[in-house]
């Protein structure tokens, strides 16, 4: 039905570096990162777009990396988690879930941590309501939500102390 | 600043001749963009009324500019600026109407000497034909202008050097002194962008005028005009792009009619010589104002604007007895495009074809015959030049030293024709003769008629003109100068040649890439002709260059056609379909004879078609050698490249991770399980043995090349109405294609369908072999979408009900919807399901990206259908879109078409507070995070809204299983994610379950789907045979695809 495609050599940016990977362009954008430029990030959860465990952000913008094709991130930044750190500088969303204690076994971390910070950048100081409403679909088996809804609330503290905008790329 | 203040006061176009001074334009991100607003009749409407505050409305409109009839919109981006105009819908009351239109002619005698019309009848060899030329040139232009306010002073880029009068009329408009107008010659494109460009641009500033773009000088003046008022009302950067496409008066003809005598002509007579020559023209004077002046109700700058152009009617040469005469057309109400120099091209095209033909008639070499009139010393030194470079050879003893190489191949024939031009041009600050002389080489594809020019030799020279120029003063060509001048010259010959051999606008046209791009695509450059400069290409001040260059390109094309395969052409474009028909008219003789017996001969074609059709058994037709690489041209490949696109073929013709075209996909029918056959030109398994004859017949009848009869899921049904010329150009690009010995599984139904010979019944029942007919009352666009939809596109193989035969309902039943591969194939009529009406726009969107925000996804075997189109012009794309648009009442418009959309949105929305239990966890845990924008946080891409979709308002629920069942991988033009395949996750109570649940909640006004239980054990039952692998839906199950 469809005509295979053959690998074709794709261009990449991701975490501020341009990369080039050779792929199948249909392949899950979480496969590449994860297998070919070794983002081990991003987790592996349900593969459907359910869990959230994948999420990266593409143009500052949430998304299920597992399943967006590589090809439509071509020509988009990308950012995973590794990306939000300045060297040894953590992000303050990364900061704020470590001091609130927010993990029990963490698979669901990344996911949490990328999509506050998608909703930070569009609200700075968000509501516990805004808060729940956006990570109601990143499923956490654990029940660590409690301490997740606090990490973000800290997050905007520490985000507005920095005086920087929540500037995802 | 220095430099701008020569430019502003500067009698010309600021060139940049020294390569020190050129002013790039604001880069594009500076830039506004501006989109004016016009009736289809912009001289004689007046403005009633618009909506300013609706445009105003639109994100990121920076302005609603309007003056007296001058309406436009700038805006932060060329979409948002069309969405501002397209708010405003003005109402416009057409004034005058065309009363006027059809005054007598006025004749006037341009220039006489000797007795030409006794000399014309005393004549023994006497030559009399009519040439045409289309007034607006041949392909409708466009043209992009950047102007700047800033200080009280105007610049403007335009891609033009040729002001003519223009600046005067910027400044009238403005209401500013001439001085601060400043103009600069400029060309758009993404190669000319950067600075580094600009710079080499300067160099060759004399050869990027000749700008084969003639045709946009006019245009540039109004997109000129149109920024400069734009700019001054924001008081910044403005960028406006004018398509003279959108007007319908672009067109009109101008008619030369020449009659001449030969004397001499014995076989290589050096004697041979025109005696006489008589030339009428007829055209419609050329109106030279920019529109914006003439919409704002600006007094024309210049007294005398435009009027009649005779350039050009007095022929070059020394004749004895010479009459030419203008006979001019009363001016219609809107000329918009007029080239100013379409006179002079239509001059030049029409004696230089004519010349041509009279030394065929006399048997006389046609330079040869040019040179024995030609007074002009520097001129007839180039033509000398030009025919020594390209190695030129008179007819006769090209085609004996044709003959001994045995160049005389069947597939391609070969010629090449002269043409010459000499005008003085009073345009500038200075008159300015230029003269220019071309040999072009063409390679015609006897069996498509595909024209392409495959090199082109041209000379070209200019001086001002003074006196009578000195003889000695031609310049020998400079290396250098032409090393930079090939790549601004090469574009514009392409372009000209392009645009000549482009076919008329007809329902097989096939637009090739170049006519969407706005720079000349790598794609195109293995068509373009090779180019040699030779020639002096000297620079004059005021006037670079000029059009001249280009003049002779038509003519000696023609001429070359005429070399090649005997066929004149007297009006372009040059078209495949026209030589085609013309080569294949070649044998015949008197008309009254010839008619009857055509009629004759399809007589007997309908009888033999009858008893063909019936006959059960069809004998073989014989085997044939594949041809050979390289038979046929690559013009000819190309555009079968696009039919095999548009045909689908690849779709059903490729294995599930097989080679392309080499066969073997199970198609399930409800007679049985048929498998499709290699089309490769492999002698074995494929069609490599195939003639063009056997081919013809598949594709028509049904035919296999032994005789065997095909099963319609081959839809021959539909091939039947592809063209002729787009059948010899598909079966030229599979036979071009690399061969792939590939068996196919063989095909075996059940009894009584594995009887082949029942088809012949079949097909005297059920299929038509009739070509398509294009219905003249419609336009060449629905045309266009009708033939590419009826026939290549096969659409209603798939979206018309099949009766018990598994032949299609026409008539009231066609595209009422039917079934495909186990999806449901929706109607495409006003039966359409859809809870939003498809507008002709969403159905643009839905086939070019596969996706259409207010109706969904293409999925199933409807996706690989957008991956093909995507190989086609976004016109081709369009004009399916218009012709299915056609079946469905007018849609109500954009507002109300949204307000329904939040209709429906707010109604799931209410339902859904009520809706609980498993089946709304199915839907919150596995549908909503992509599906519900109004939940969690925007997602990169689109959600697909469900309350819009079509499929879940259709009356069967498989489309909606298959999708949760098999999933959709993401469209590849869009930014959609993949849907993944819930097969592994839901059995088949939680599918069901959840469909239910998505009919009650998202289309409520629906009665509940009937047995979506067998429908979910069915279709995954379906999955499971491997008949049919959705691409990329197994990606969901964790395991990494190869890399």
């Amino acid at each position: 039905m469809s005509v295979p495609r053959p690998p074709s050599q794709l261009s990449l940016n991701v975490n501020r570096t341009e990369r080039s990977v050779c792929a199948d362009p249909a392949t899950p954008l979480l496969y590449v990162l994860r297998n070919d430029l070794e983002c081990n990030g991003p987790k592996y959860g349900c593969g459907l777009g359910q869990c959230g465990a994948c999420t990266v952000l593409i143009d500052g913008v949430a998304a299920r990396s597992c399943v967006v094709p590589v090809r439509a991130a071509v020509g988009h930044v990308v950012t995973t988690l590794e990306g939000l750190a300045r060297g040894e500088r953590l992000d303050p969303v990364q900061q704020a879930f470590i001091e609130e204690q927010a993990a029990q076994c963490g698979y669901c971390l990344n996911g949490m941590i990328m999509t506050a910070k998608a909703l930070l950048s569009m609200h700075p100081d968000p509501t516990d309501e805004q808060i729940r409403e956006a990570l109601r679909f990143n499923l956490c088996r654990c029940g660590t939500h409690v301490e997740i809804v606090r990490a973000v609330k800290r997050a905007a503290v520490l985000l507005g102390q920095a005086g920087q905008q929540a500037e995802p790329r | 600043m220095n430099d701008l203040a020569r430019v502003a006061g500067g009698g010309d176009i600021a060139h940049g001749a020294d390569g020190t001074m050129l002013i790039p334009p604001p880069a594009r991100e500076r830039c506004l963009f501006g989109e004016v607003v016009r009736p289809r009749h912009p001289h004689a409407a007046t403005l009633r009324r618009f909506d300013a505050e609706a445009a105003r409305a639109v994100p990121d409109v920076v302005a609603v500019v309007a003056r007296a009839n001058f309406l436009a919109v700038v805006a932060r981006s060329p979409a948002q600026a069309a969405a501002g105009a397209a708010a405003l819908r003005p109402v416009w009351s057409e004034a005058g109407g065309r009363t006027e239109q059809r005054v007598p002619r006025r004749r006037r005698v341009v220039a006489s000497h000797g007795d030409a019309a006794s000399a014309l009848a005393a004549a023994s060899m006497q030559l009399e034909q009519d040439y045409r030329w289309p007034l607006a040139g041949i392909a409708p232009p466009a043209a992009t202008a950047i102007a700047d306010w800033r200080d009280g002073e105007l610049r403007v880029w335009l891609p033009d050097s040729r002001p003519g009068a223009l600046r005067a009329e910027l400044a009238k408009l403005l209401g500013i002194a001439e001085t601060a107008v400043a103009l600069i010659c400029w060309h758009d494109g993404a190669d000319m962008a950067d600075m580094a460009a600009m710079a080499a641009m300067a160099d060759m500033a004399d050869m990027a005028d000749v700008s084969g773009a003639a045709a946009r000088a006019s245009v540039s003046h109004h997109a000129a005009a149109d920024a400069a008022l734009l700019a001054q009302a924001v008081g910044g950067p403005v960028r406006v792009r004018f398509d003279a496409a959108a007007f319908d008066d672009a067109t009109g003809w101008i008619t030369t009619r020449i009659a001449s005598a030969t004397t001499g002509g014995e076989p290589d007579g050096e004697a041979a010589a025109i005696s006489a020559y008589q030339v009428t023209a007829t055209a419609m004077p050329v109106q030279a104002r920019p529109l914006a002046s003439i919409q704002t109700g600006t007094p024309s700058a210049v007294s005398d604007v435009g009027g009649s152009d005779d350039a050009g009617l007095v022929p070059p040469y020394r004749i004895d007895h010479l009459e030419a005469v203008s006979a001019d057309m009363a001016p219609t109400a809107a000329a918009i495009a007029i080239n100013p120099l379409a006179g002079a091209v239509a001059q030049v095209f029409a004696r230089e074809s004519h010349l041509d033909e009279a030394a065929a008639l006399a048997g006389v070499d046609p330079v040869a015959l040019r040179l024995n009139h030609l007074q002009d010393e520097r001129g007839a030194a180039l033509v000398r030049q030009v025919a020594r470079q390209a190695g030129w050879q008179a007819p006769a003893q090209r085609s004996v030293s044709r003959a001994a190489s045995g160049d005389a191949s069947a597939g391609v024939r070969r010629g090449r024709g002269f043409a010459y031009a000499s005008v003085v041009d009073a345009d500038g600050a200075q008159p300015t003769h230029s003269w220019a002389a071309w040999v072009a080489d063409v390679e015609v594809d006897a069996f498509s008629g595909e024209v392409s020019v495959t090199r082109v030799t041209l000379g070209h020279d200019s001086a001002v003109s003074t006196s009578t120029p000195s003889p000695s003063s031609l310049p020998s060509p400079s290396p250098g100068r032409t090393q930079a001048a090939a790549p601004a010259l090469e574009h514009d010959i392409a372009e000209a040649t392009r645009q000549l051999t482009a076919q008329a606008p007809s329902f097989d046209r096939w637009a090739t890439a170049a006519d969407a791009a706005t720079a000349l695509p790598a794609a195109v450059g293995t068509l373009a002709p090779e180019v040699r400069v030779v020639g002096g290409l000297t620079t004059t001040a005021g006037l670079r260059g000029s059009a001249a260059a280009t003049l002779p390109a038509a003519a000696a094309i023609a001429n070359a056609i005429f070399d090649a395969t005997g066929v004149r052409l007297r009006e372009p474009p040059f078209s495949g379909e026209r030589v085609r028909l013309a080569l294949a008219g070649e044998h015949t003789e008197d008309a009254p004879a010839r008619r009857k017996r055509q009629w004759l001969i399809a007589a007997g074609a309908a009888i033999a078609g009858l008893c063909a059709t019936v006959m059960p058994w069809r004998s073989a037709i014989a085997p044939v050698a594949p041809p050979e690489p390289g038979f046929y041209s690559a013009a000819t490949i190309e555009r079968g490249r696009l039919v095999a696109a548009a045909g689908d073929c690849a779709v059903c013709h490729t294995a599930p991770n097989g080679a392309k075209n080499a066969g073997g996909l199970p198609l399930e029918t409800p007679f049985g399980t048929i498998y499709s056959t290699n089309i490769t030109p492999d002698v074995d398994t494929g069609i490599g043995n195939w003639s063009y004859a056997a081919f013809e017949r598949a594709m028509r009848e049904g035919v296999h090349r032994d005789g065997r009869r095909l099963y319609p899921a081959f839809p021959y049904t539909a091939f039947a109405k592809i063209s002729e010329g787009d059948m010899r150009a598909l079966y030229a690009y599979l036979m071009s294609a690399e061969p792939v010995h590939a068996p196919a599984p063989k095909t075996e139904l059940a009894f009584p369908f594995n009887l082949r010979p029942l088809m012949a019944g079949w097909n005297l029942l059920f299929h038509r072999n009739e070509p398509f007919q294009p219905d003249p009352s419609r336009s060449v666009q629905w045309n266009r979408g009708a033939y590419l939809a009826e026939g290549l596109g096969h659409c209603s193989a798939c979206h018309s009900p099949r009766n018990a035969f598994g032949a299609e309902k026409g008539g009231r039943a066609y595209l009422t919807g039917g079934e495909a591969e186990g999806w449901e194939a929706p109607a495409l009529t006003s039966l359409s399901r859809a809870p939003i009406p498809w507008t002709e726009e969403d159905l643009f969107q839905y086939l070019r990206t596969g996706y259409s925000s207010r109706h969904g996804a293409a999925a199933g075997p409807m996706a690989p259908v957008v991956e093909e189109l995507a190989q086609l012009p976004e016109s081709d794309v369009r004009a399916i879109a218009h012709y299915v648009a056609s079946f469905n009442a007018p849609p109500p418009d954009a507002a109300t078409l949204d307000r329904q959309a939040r209709v429906l949105e707010q109604r799931s929305a209410t339902l859904a507070r009520t809706m609980t239990g498993p089946a709304d966890r199915l839907y919150q845990s596995a549908c909503a995070v992509c599906h519900q924008s109004d939940q969690g946080v925007p997602m990169f891409g689109a959600k697909p809204s469900l309350a819009l979709n079509t499929n879940l308002h259709g009356d069967k629920p498989d489309n909606v299983i298959q999708a949760v069942l098999k999933g959709i991988p993401a469209p590849s033009s869009n930014a959609l994610g993949d849907m993944p395949s819930f097969a592994d996750s839901f059995d088949d109570r939680q599918v069901a379950e959840l469909v239910h649940y998505l009919r009650a909640r998202f289309a409520p006004d629906k009665p509940a789907w009937q047995g979506v239980d067998e429908a979910v054990a069915r279709i995954r039952g379906s999955a499971s045979t491997g008949a049919k692998v959705v691409h990329g839906a197994n990606g969901a199950n964790g395991a990494h695809h190869g890399q």
